[in-house]
């Protein structure tokens, strides 16, 4: 597979998925991104805004296998992973919703931590473990879980160690004004839309396997460690806001996400590297849920997309140390 | 793989220019690092004569241009950062640094195959062109601007520094003139320790930092050519001279000189008749008697010759006669050596006593110029001074002052200022004068006593009446005593030349200098009388 074929395919599957998601290109980008990466993706938005609908479409357009979870504060840990039926004089053990090749996990903040830490061992291991016994989950596997910001009563905000392993957290913008007319155009008739297929499982793990490939300059990854260095409060290249309004910064994995997720940039977008564009464009998606913001920050106002962004303005292109 | 020639290209040009470019930020760093301390320098040098300031100035300019371009040669760009450098500017978005990056790591397989070749395919329709020029640091540029501004500025206009600067060279130009005439004076003088004493005298004298250290060296050499003077050699002189008149007169041998004469009687004594060796005796008896008033010594010698040949001696005595007329001949050489190297020493005295005057009087219309706030304070507080502030604002009305009130006539109309001071506190009344009009003579004034004397004025540049002294043999004792005549210095026969006193006179004056409280500027005003007055 070249680069043009991966870029052409990707390109098919937004067109597909453009049918029933009007508007939100960056949105749908960062999903694919996402999913392109072989990492989990958060999806954050008030209700009514397409979370689910953009993820079920997606499953619809893979042609993979989709599992689908509604989080509730009852919702059991067996409910997800599955559990050993008795029968035929023994146990025999029946697999939940997450052995699927993509899983959504609607309004993951519902459910208590017990039951979404079962979900995210699931993320981090790619296997359940029940009575002893491992059970691999197929590939691939995504997990794209959606959370409402808005509700606070009856939810159970994720840990941030438990956040660390969406590869992406993918804030979902209010439409603009022509697409919501164009929204209630569509969903207001009698006309439904068919979501096609357009991607083998096959097909998407050739396409995982390129992403990998993608050659990235030393440069690069100096700049991402660069990066993720300015969103401690304690390093010498963070900014003042940063020092001021973080308590925690990034793991390594922020970086991870920043490089796997400029690769799969480059191939959506028919190059053969990965640019400093890239790293700029997935730096918000794969930072802002990793910085642990203090209360000064709540109480002031400041969001960890302005922090990255000061970040960025901070540290705006790669240097080379002679 | 290789990297395409194309990129390789442009980074070495990335390489060039940024070498080029690194170069003059330093220069940028360093010269407003130098431009603010050589502001900071030649700011306290309006305010503090420092003289080396402005050439120090310019050195720390020339160390951070030197050290700049030293940097840029040091500090070469590496291949990535140029690389780096070429996609940011040209817009490569990458590609060259990734390309690099790549072929230095080994790397293969089809996407890095492609990428290279898409680099090379890029680079292919660059140019540096588009690179951009140099592009420093706006706030960096204008303090390196402002800081070099501001050093010109300070440095260009006159300052006390460049006024003591320009005072230091014109002291060391005269101290050289003044100590190549010395030497040259030294090179016609016979005696050696003579000649060794002034040339040392010479070579002290351009060590010296001002000229009052310039006149303390040659105020001690002409001590030290005192101290050597020899108070028989006029005397010697004076009975060599009537020697030599009547052996040219009645000649006792053979030759030109008293000398040669002798010793050629002394070799031919054995030879020569009864009649001749009595004429002979009798001639050097005749001698000796003429030389008994100036020199014992030379009468002695000559009445042992006459006493010999009467005896009938081999003439040894002759020869001792003529050892001591030679003796005295080299004690009359060495004396009048001594007082031409005096002279030349004197001469310099006078030459920078001169160049003190005129560097006085230029301090003057300087503390004129400067002086106009500084009020009556500072007139009063030189009027307590010893007159020594030369150059200074301060200095002058203590100089004018001063000289006033000494009566020397140094006043040379400097106004109110000084001479108030001085009268103030030293002699009351004799400022009050109105001294503005010019040189004024105390010791002479002819209206009041037109019979006196005028007095030598060495800084005036006159010579004045010569004061003979009439001396008496007829002491008991046979002491000679001087006395002036008491009419204004008219000729009495015998007299005696004043150089046969000079040298009492000096030495008293100069016990006179070392026991009394005389100010320092009336010590050299002395020596320098008697110094003019010295044979």
């Amino acid at each position: 597979m070249t680069p043009e074929t991966f870029a052409a395919k990707v390109s098919e599957l937004e067109e597909e998925l453009a049918r029933v998601i009007v508007g939100q290109q960056d949105l749908v980008r960062s999903v694919l991104l996402g999913l392109l990466s072989e990492g989990h993706v958060l999806l954050e938005g008030v209700p009514g805004l397409g979370k689910t609908l953009l993820l079920r479409s997606l499953g619809d357009a893979l042609g993979v296998a989709f599992g689908r979870v509604q989080f509730t504060p009852d919702l059991m840990p067996a409910d997800i992973i599955g559990t050993n039926v008795l029968s035929d004089g023994g146990f025999s053990f029946h697999s939940g919703p997450v052995f699927a090749n993509v899983v959504l996990a609607d309004e993951v903040n519902r459910a208590t931590p017990k039951t979404q830490s079962a979900l995210l061992e699931a993320m981090q291991e790619r296997q359940v473990t029940l009575s002893g016994v491992s059970h691999q989950l197929p590939r691939p596997f995504f997990v794209m879980a959606t959370q409402n910001p808005l509700e606070m009563e009856g939810t159970y905000p994720l840990p941030e160690a438990q956040l660390d392993r969406f590869l992406f957290k993918v804030l979902v913008p209010f439409p603009s004004q022509r697409d919501l007319v164009d929204i209630l155009e569509r969903t207001t008739g009698v006309e439904t839309v068919e979501i096609k297929p357009t991607l083998s499982a096959s097909e998407l793990t050739d396409m995982l396997e390129l992403v990998r490939e993608v050659p990235v300059g030393t440069h690069l990854l100096t700049y991402a460690a660069t990066l993720i260095s300015a969103t401690h409060p304690n390093s010498p290249l963070a900014p003042d806001r940063v020092k001021s309004y973080v308590r925690y910064g990034a793991s390594p994995r922020g970086a991870q996400a920043m490089i796997l997720g400029s690769k799969a940039r480059t191939l959506v977008e028919a190059r053969t590297h990965a640019t400093t564009e890239d790293m700029h464009f997935t730096a918000p998606l794969a930072l802002r849920h990793r910085m642990v913001l203090g209360y000064e920050a709540a109480v002031d106002g400041v969001t960890a997309d302005s922090l990255v962004a000061d970040i960025l303005e901070a540290h705006p292109a790669p240097t080379v140390t002679e | 793989m290789p990297l395409p020639e194309s990129v390789s290209r442009l980074i070495d040009a990335a390489v060039r220019r940024i070498r080029l470019e690194r170069t003059l930020d330093s220069v940028v760093v360093l010269v407003a690092i130098a431009g603010a301390l050589s502001a900071l320098m030649l700011g306290v040098a309006r305010l503090v004569v420092l003289v080396w300031a402005e050439p120090v100035a310019i050195g720390m300019f020339v160390v951070a241009i030197a050290g700049a371009v030293l940097i840029g040669a040091v500090r070469r760009p590496s291949r990535a950062a140029a690389a780096l450098a070429v996609d940011q500017r040209l817009g490569g978005a990458d590609r060259v640094a990734t390309a690099l990056d790549l072929v230095g790591r080994g790397e293969s397989g089809q996407l890095v195959e492609a990428q290279v070749a898409g680099a090379s395919a890029w680079a292919d329709g660059r140019s540096m062109r588009d690179f951009g020029w140099w592009n420093p640091q706006p706030r960096l540029l204008a303090l390196a601007g402002l800081t070099l501004v501001a050093s010109v500025v300070l440095a260009v206009p006159a300052s006390q520094a460049d006024a003591e600067l320009q005072r230091r060279q014109e002291v060391e130009q005269t101290v050289n003139t003044i100590a190549d005439e010395i030497e040259d004076v030294a090179d016609q003088i016979e005696t050696p320790e003579v000649r060794d004493r002034i040339r040392e005298a010479a070579a002290e004298l351009r060590q010296a930092p001002d000229l009052e250290q310039a006149m303390e060296t040659l105020a001690e050499a002409r001590q030290a050519l005192a101290e050597g003077t020899d108070d028989q050699a006029l005397a010697l002189k004076t009975a060599l001279a009537g020697i030599d008149d009547k052996i040219a007169q009645e000649p006792v041998g053979k030759g030109s000189s008293a000398e040669e004469q002798l010793r050629n009687l002394a070799e031919e004594i054995g030879s020569l008749s009864e009649a001749d060796r009595a004429a002979a005796a009798e001639q050097l008896q005749q001698l000796a008697d003429s030389t008994a008033g100036t020199s014992t010594e030379l009468a002695d010698a000559l009445e042992n010759a006459a006493n010999d040949i009467t005896r009938g001696g081999n003439g040894d005595a002759i020869a001792a006669a003529a050892d001591a007329v030679q003796a005295a001949g080299n004690r009359v050489q060495a004396q009048q050596d001594r007082a031409q190297a005096s002279s030349a020493v004197r001469d310099a005295q006078q030459a920078i006593a001169d160049a003190q005057q005129q560097q006085q009087n230029q301090g003057q219309g300087q503390g004129q110029g400067q002086g106009q706030g500084q009020g009556q304070g500072q007139g009063q507080g030189q009027g307590q001074g010893q007159g020594q502030g030369q150059g200074q604002g301060q200095g002058q009305g203590q100089g004018q002052g001063q000289g006033q009130g000494q009566g020397q006539g140094q006043g040379q109309g400097g106004g109110g200022g000084g001479g108030g001071g001085g009268a103030s506190s030293q002699q009351p009344g004799n400022g009050q004068s109105g001294q503005s009009g010019g040189p004024a003579f105390g010791d002479k004034d002819a209206a009041k006593d037109p019979g006196r004397s005028e007095i030598y004025n060495p800084t005036g540049g006159q010579r004045g009446d010569e004061v003979q002294v009439r001396f008496d043999v007829e002491n008991p004792d046979g002491s000679i005593t001087g006395k002036t005549d008491g009419t204004g210095g008219l000729a009495n026969v015998p007299l005696s030349p004043y150089t046969d006193r000079y040298a009492d006179y000096q030495r008293s004056a100069n016990d006179s200098l070392e026991t009394l409280a005389i100010p320092a500027s009336l010590k050299d005003l002395i020596r320098i009388y008697f110094t003019e007055l010295e044979p």
